[in-house]
């Protein structure tokens, strides 16, 4: 069963490496770890967001810790925390993939995290907070902020896109 | 509530994870409020966009074959304590399994599969509004009448609540998305006019995916409840 999401940890393991060898490395850890402790899944229902927990412990573990808490703390803060910049839905619809990317680069790494990890694969807030050891209600904000930081950038990138309410 | 409440809480409800009550109150809000409803709008159409974007990677041969390894034991303690030529066979073994799940994961019924739990992410009826929102049978075939290439359907199904639909492309052939609630889940339901595969549940993105030929068309169920469920729910399923 866990290999059915072979696929999707390649390519959560390359969003948080940001490179393929490290993302191959990380895949095969997760994985030698997920078929180690595979007795601790108490649900097979749960297999999916346990994997992609093992593989971004894994990739913490491989950081200095210290430098991972610095680069998250300086990305908090500063941005807005709600929708209130509005890009039209149809200025939305005509982005580029290579523009999402772009805007999605330049998220704080928690917020760009929480934000694909619900909108990219799904998950719901509940299984993000199991897979980034966080609160819900911190998921939350997260998600909300990266929306929020999103809509600033984007009608940035496109003349045009819309003017602030 | 005013504007400012809502925006802090806009997020949460295009995500489907506020309680009913506070939901509520924001549809509430939304009737009210063409601001509001345009940052909705916005959210929702970045949400998709997202979905949009790649979500699997094929990993390396090596790794998968690596991987596949992994599962039948301690890799490394076998090919650290065997002769080179044991590791080898254990490769080969590795790789002709990969390429068997290679080719299953490249399969009609895979891509299909995928293909399917991305309009289920994408139209959910908490994310985006169907085109025709009606719980009465009647009326929703009415609305794809003449608009798919095959007598439109609406199966009845147990313990789930038909709520509207919308016009679909599978594959680049016109079908039905039908949109159910079932206890607090959303399920998609397509019906196509041909049969797309070897009949079996599949997962994506977390999702399950199930089938059931009814005469010449087949109905398939999308949802996060489990695949047994979901093809109990089919089995018992009446036109």
């Amino acid at each position: 069963m866990a290999l059915s999401y072979l696929e999707e940890i390649t390519a959560f393991a390359r969003r948080l490496t940001g490179n393929s060898a490290d993302a191959d490395d990380l895949v095969q850890a997760t994985f030698e770890r997920a078929f180690g402790s595979w007795r601790k899944l108490r649900e097979p229902a749960a297999c999916r967001p346990w994997l992609f927990r093992i593989a971004r412990n894994l990739f913490v573990d491989s950081k200095r810790a210290a430098a991972v808490r610095s680069q998250l703390s300086l990305a908090q803060g500063g941005e807005a925390s709600g929708l209130a910049i509005i890009v039209p839905a149809e200025a939305v619809e005509r982005l580029t993939a290579r523009e999402l990317e772009a805007a999605l680069g330049r998220l704080p790494k928690d917020q760009r995290e929480a934000l694909l990890l619900c909108d990219l694969w799904g998950f719901r807030y509940a299984e993000i907070a199991e897979i980034v050891d966080s609160p819900v209600g911190t998921v939350r904000s997260r998600v909300a902020r990266a929306r929020g930081r999103m809509s600033a950038l984007l009608r940035k990138t496109r003349s045009g896109i819309g003017e602030p309410s | 509530m005013t504007c400012q409440q809502t925006a802090e809480l806009l997020s949460s409800y295009v995500d489907g994870e506020l309680a009913p009550a506070d939901r509520a109150e924001i549809d509430t809000h939304l009737a009210e409020c063409a601001s509001c409803l345009a940052q909705v709008e916005s959210a929702r159409c970045l949400k998709h966009a997202i979905a949009r974007l790649p979500s699997r990677e094929e990993p390396p041969g090596a790794i998968r074959a690596r991987v596949e390894a992994l599962r039948f034991g301690k890799a490394s303690f076998f090919f650290a304590r065997r002769p080179v030529w044991m590791a080898g066979v254990a490769l080969l073994l590795a790789a002709i399994l990969a390429a068997v799940a290679v080719r299953n994961a490249q399969s009609p019924g895979a891509r299909l599969a995928r293909e399917l739990v991305g309009d289920h992410l994408r139209w959910q009826a908490d994310v985006a509004p169907a085109e025709v929102a009606s719980d009465d049978p009647q009326q929703v075939m009415r609305f794809f009448q003449g608009r798919v290439p095959f007598t439109p359907i609406a199966p009845h199904l147990p313990d789930a609540r038909l709520t509207g639909g919308r016009l679909c492309k599978i594959e680049g052939r016109g079908a039905q998305l039908l949109f159910y609630t079932c206890g607090r889940q959303t399920l998609s339901v397509f019906v196509l006019d041909r049969d797309p595969g070897d009949g079996r549940c599949r997962d994506s993105r977390g999702r399950h995916v199930c089938s059931r030929r009814i005469g010449e068309l087949t109905v398939l169920a999308v949802g996060e409840m489990p695949g047994q469920m979901l093809e109990k729910l089919l089995r018992e399923a009446t036109l």
